[in-house]
């Protein structure tokens, strides 16, 4: 019997071995092809021959990017709104969820409610923009930070992730004579690293990725987020877009700087994951429960 | 004393709530802040779109000189010789998305649990996510690489294996598989997150228990993990469905052409076609708004079946 | 720790403002004392320079800046110190832009925009200032222009005779055209194609006689990239051009393009070219990739694309291939014998309007003045003398540095250097000339001839008539656009083409065509 057992794992496991490396083959092609053409010379490109492997390999697209007017600049600014803007984000994430996850707060499901119907309500760019400016808001940090504060699709999957810490530990601790903050931030706080992990990850990406709030909000141009400087040239090129204008013929941008752009406005944050997976760590309520 | 039934069937009393506020106050005052946010950043611009797609509002006009043109937008949409079509399609492509690109992650999550080396496990999540970043555009234009009849990769391989070459993007019957698969494969890496941390609160002694009791590895997944993990993936699917009429137009207008669109125009599509010919903001909010209802209500309808059957809801 | 940075920005920006505000200030008055002397009554420039934001579409070569050397000098030269509103290059972000900044009602100086009716509705509704005081009292280089050119006005005024927003008056007969290996024509012997059957004959010979010489019988004749549209030059030999929808024929009648019988034939045409596999068969869905590798690999030896790809296909495929040339063509002579093509620029480029709430009109219509008098049009065309260009042989001339740069284009200088052909001002000719090669402007200049008129872009509608349009436009197109693919393709029978007028007809052709219409001879009346 048990060798039996041990030839089904091992099947299994050359399964889904094989199952794994060719998903590693499928999503990681794309990014490979990007890089390579980045590193390629833009006949190769045209004539669709590079593949994963730079083709008349140059540097010359990263040092144009490069030599953007205020691209460090632009960097500095994204990092600081990532991180100012994530730490707010996830503060006020969590005393969303943590009511919303408690059965004797009175109002929970209207609240739920509330939260909800933003996700799919979502509001227009007009009305949104009128509160903003009308709070005064606009060309200043605020205006990348507050509209933007709780993803309700971030508030409800941590509320679910806050359900599933054993109710005894909250009611120990508040017949000990806990307030709910201390409850909170002593409790149940340190047994979510994961999820605060996955949900600063989330928010993380999101203000990193953000265009469109800073072209709205943003004058000054000391102020700006790289993906304002990079995403214009992405874009271009694609679609015959309706400003017919037959002569704005706009692919004076070559293709290999289009590529460059795509790994310089993307590979930090990518490089962000690696380092928080250490707190996906199974188990981080091993002995809290006892009895 | 007013006596009204709540939803947990106790008997509701003012003087029992105060005393319970009073003594979680904690509670109250922590989520003031968020009330105050939803308030000022969410449900007044909300009240705006409804005001602008009511009425016949236009950005010179501004709200107060606009008059109230009620279901009018609505009526539009309604009787637009492609509306039945273009339902069909959003919906289709949708719960296809549902059907393959929903459970993937979850798949995905369960098949890196049971990697032994936890090196190797991260380096593949790690991989699995890039498609995540890989801008729309960039993507179609691999998409219409890859799918085409005379130099594309997968026509190539059909024919090395002798068979037809086929035009993926020019026959409509290709295109909801197309999104599908684009859909898991841009999706599973980036989705699993959720799931992997959600693996992580399934407490180990409860699998050295069932392991003990002579469960196998799939008993494992399915009386421990599953069951585990059930509560986030209800309210993941709670949330899909909300969305289950919007699909993306960014995708679709780079990929799609005009002898398809029998099955690939959706309504986001043709509302962004529409809003080229002329600006009409009016209209397409109102769209909008008529997407989000629907959406709601079907959000409705299904929470309250999911707390039927697993006691686990929105709200 | 924000709140620092803030004030640290501001006071950096603040600081920056009133240093530029402060040099200028020193060079205004000598400035001021030499451009009073040229020609057009230039600007008499104020002692301080005035700070007008302005609104335009964003180029990729990188955000604008006041530090570009061309825009420093447009600014010491209009004595105005400019505040960028950012702006995407994408449009339908920069509408949604557009479209909240007028909401907001926090509207720039100066607004651009390419929808000339909505520009109109802005001014009407009294958000655009009126110009046509201004241009009366401060713009008469301007109203010399437009006089030696009257199209442009007609086309700027509104019905209503008010002028809401000034526009760039384009000169270049910018245009599509078909493009093709010459030395593939060379090879075979054939001469230029000028009918739609000699056509046929050279791109089956493209396709059967192996001009690629590799053995194969690989050859796609002909590809494009711009989908349905990119087969103009076939339809435009039966009289129809598929880029617009309505035309207007010789007796002021507003017609529909799409079911015309010109149209018929140009499908029975298109149809029998794809069929024959002599037209890119993947035509529906190539992009500039797929089309750049087929032209570039020796796989396709026509196309219709904008005139100056000629030379950068040139350029490309000479790297691998140096005999091979691509030059362009004259548009092909249907049953009528009269090639035509409507496949080229407006008269007037994308406009410009003025807040009615704007401090600093005057300087504005100063402004625009100035870009009209003879220094300012060469500075708009041509940017700062001795930095972009100088005078050879007294015409003006792009820098090497500008023509002879290994990785960019003079173009892509130009914009990043501060050039932007979105303000309102005189295109001159030598521009382009000067701008393209000596082959351009030959394959331009040999296709001028057969230019005829298009479709006003500049037509103003009321309420009813928008209505009525926007409702039923979005699926006449809609319709038109799924079956002429699919008569091309061959999978609809073109026996079905009856058919599918009378279903134009009930969706509501009739309709639109008489708003359209009543706006055409409104706007005839201008």
């Amino acid at each position: 019997m048990g060798g039996r057992r041990s030839v089904g794992r091992t099947v299994f496991n050359v399964c889904n071995a094989v199952f794994m490396v060719l998903l590693c083959v499928m999503t990681l092609y794309p990014f490979l092809f990007i890089l390579a053409a980045s590193f390629s010379s833009p006949l190769f490109i045209s004539q669709g021959k590079v593949g994963m492997v730079p083709l008349g390999f140059t540097t010359t697209a990263y040092h144009m990017v490069f030599e953007y007017p205020m691209i460090w600049r632009a960097y500095f600014n994204t990092v600081f709104y990532t991180l100012f803007g994530t730490a707010i984000n996830i503060l006020l994430t969590v005393l969303a969820a943590y009511p919303l996850s408690r059965k004797s707060f009175l109002g929970r499901r209207f609240f739920s409610l509330m939260v909800f119907v933003p996700i799919v309500f979502t509001s227009g760019l007009i009305p949104s923009f009128l509160v903003v400016n009308g709070l005064g808001l606009r060309n200043t940090v605020w205006a990348m930070v507050l509209p933007g504060a709780i993803t309700s699709f971030n508030v409800i999957l941590m509320r679910t992730f806050f359900e599933e810490i054993p109710v005894a530990l909250e009611e120990s601790a508040r017949i000990d004579g806990a307030s709910h903050s201390a409850v909170l931030f002593r409790i149940v706080l340190p047994l979510s690293i994961p999820s605060i992990a996955t949900v600063g990850l989330f928010y993380a990406v999101g203000h990193w990725n953000s265009f469109f709030p800073a072209l709205l909000y943003l004058r000054d141009p000391e102020m700006h987020p790289i993906q304002i400087v990079l995403r214009n040239i992405v874009i271009m090129n694609q679609t015959e877009m309706v400003m017919q204008s037959v002569e704005s013929d706009r692919a004076q941008v070559g293709e290999t700087i289009k590529y460059a752009t795509i790994m310089v406005a993307t590979l930090p944050i990518l490089a962000v994951y690696p380092f928080i997976q250490k707190y996906f760590v199974k188990g981080a309520m091993l002995g809290s429960v006892k009895g | 004393m007013a006596k009204l039934h709540a939803s947990n069937n106790q008997v509701f009393s003012w003087r029992k709530a105060w005393t319970s506020v009073r003594s979680e106050y904690h509670l109250y005052l922590m989520f003031l802040p968020v009330v105050a946010y939803y308030a000022i950043f969410r449900y007044v611009p909300m009240v705006g779109s409804f005001a602008i797609g009511l009425t016949d509002y236009d950005i010179f006009k501004g709200f107060l000189a606009s008059s109230f043109i009620g279901l009018s937008n609505f009526k539009d949409f309604l009787n637009d010789i492609y509306f039945w079509r273009l339902i069909r399609n959003t919906l289709a492509i949708n719960l296809l998305n549902l059907l393959f690109a929903f459970p993937a992650p979850i798949v995905l999550a369960l098949l890196l649990n049971e990697i032994p080396l936890r090196r190797v496990k991260n380096v593949v999540q790690t991989i699995s996510y890039l498609p995540h970043f890989v801008s729309t555009v960039i993507i179609a234009s691999m998409l219409i690489t890859f799918l085409s009849p005379s130099t594309g990769l997968v026509n190539n391989l059909i024919a090395g294996l002798g068979g037809q070459r086929v035009a993926f993007l020019l026959r409509p019957g290709y295109f909801w598989g197309i999104m599908t698969l684009e859909a898991v494969w841009q999706g599973i890496g980036w989705g699993a997150i959720i799931y992997l941390a959600a693996l992580t609160g399934v407490n180990p002694e409860l699998y050295e228990a069932a392991v003990m009791d002579g469960s196998g590895r799939w008993g494992l997944v399915w009386h421990i993990t599953l069951p585990a993990i059930l509560p986030t993936i209800v309210v993941m699917l709670l949330l899909r469905i909300g969305h289950l009429l919007e699909v993306g137009y960014e995708l679709v207008i780079l990929i799609y052409n005009p002898s398809i669109y029998s099955t690939s125009d959706v309504i986001s599509s043709y509302v962004y076609r529409r809003g080229i010919l002329e600006a009409d903001y009016s209209y397409s909010t109102a769209v909008g708004l008529f997407q989000s209802v629907i959406g709601l209500l079907l959000v409705v309808g299904a929470n309250r079946l999911a707390k039927r059957l697993t006691q686990v809801g929105i709200w | 720790m924000s709140r620092r940075i803030i004030h640290g920005a501001a006071g950096a920006v603040g600081g920056g403002i009133l240093a530029v505000a402060f040099l200028l200030a020193l060079a205004v008055p000598a400035l001021a004392a030499g451009t009073a002397e040229k020609s057009g009554g230039g600007a008499t420039a104020p002692a301080k320079p005035v700070e007008i934001s302005v609104f335009m579409p964003g180029r990729p070569e990188g955000p604008i800046s006041n530090d570009m050397p061309i825009i420093k000098a447009i600014s010491a030269k209009a004595g105005i110190l400019f505040k960028w509103e950012q702006a995407p290059s994408d449009d339908k972000q920069y509408t949604e832009k557009f479209n909240i900044l007028v909401a907001s009602r926090d509207i720039p100086d100066l607004m651009v925009n390419n929808d000339k009716e909505l520009l109109n509705r802005g001014g009407a509704s009294g958000v655009f200032e009126t110009l046509n005081g201004h241009l009366d009292s401060s713009m008469p280089n301007v109203k010399k222009r437009w006089a030696e050119k009257p199209v442009v006005e007609k086309m700027i005024r509104n019905d209503d005779g008010k002028i809401y927003y000034l526009a760039r008056m384009t000169a270049v007969k910018t245009m599509n055209i078909l493009i093709g290996r010459q030395d593939w024509l060379d090879k075979l012997g054939l001469s230029v194609p000028t009918t739609t059957d000699e056509m046929y004959a050279v791109l089956k010979a493209f396709k059967d006689k192996d001009p690629n010489g590799n053995g194969k019988a690989d050859e796609i004749p002909f590809t494009c990239r711009g989908k349905l549209n990119s087969l103009t030059p076939f339809f435009e030999a039966y009289g129809v051009f598929i880029k617009e929808p309505f035309y207007v024929d010789g007796n002021g009648k507003v017609k529909y393009a799409y079911t015309d019988p010109g149209f018929k034939a140009g499908l029975e045409y298109a149809n029998r070219l794809y069929m024959d596999k002599l037209i890119d068969n993947e035509y529906a869905t190539n992009d500039l990739n797929i089309w750049s590798s087929r032209l570039t690999n020796g796989l396709s030896g026509m196309t219709f694309d904008v005139f100056v790809r000629a030379e950068f296909l040139n350029n490309l495929i000479r790297k691998g291939d140096p005999k091979a040339q691509f030059l362009g063509y004259a548009p092909l002579k249907g049953p009528d014998g009269k090639p035509a093509t409507r496949d080229q620029q407006n008269p007037i480029g994308v406009g410009t309007a003025v807040s009615a709430k704007s401090k600093y009109k005057a300087e504005i219509a100063r402004f625009f003045n100035w870009m009209y008098s003879d220094e300012g049009i060469l500075m708009t065309n041509f940017g700062v003398e001795g930095n972009q260009y100088t005078f050879v042989n007294g015409q003006p001339a792009y820098m090497d540095r500008l023509m002879k740069d290994p990785t960019k284009t003079p173009q892509f200088v130009l914009y990043s250097e501060g050039w932007r052909d979105n303000w309102p001002y005189y295109t001159d000719l030598r521009y382009e000339n000067a701008m393209g090669t000596e082959l351009q402007n030959k394959i331009r200049d040999s296709i001028v001839p057969y230019i005829i008129p298009n479709f006003p872009s500049a037509l103003s509608y009321t309420d009813e008539e928008r209505k009525v349009i926007t409702g039923k436009l979005s699926q006449l197109k809609t319709y038109y656009e799924e079956m002429a693919n699919k008569f091309v393709m061959g999978v609809e029978p073109l026996s079905k083409y009856d058919e599918y007028v009378k279903k134009s007809e009930q969706i509501g052709l009739q309709d639109v065509l008489k708003a359209q219409q009543s706006a055409y001879d409104r706007f005839a009346k201008r």
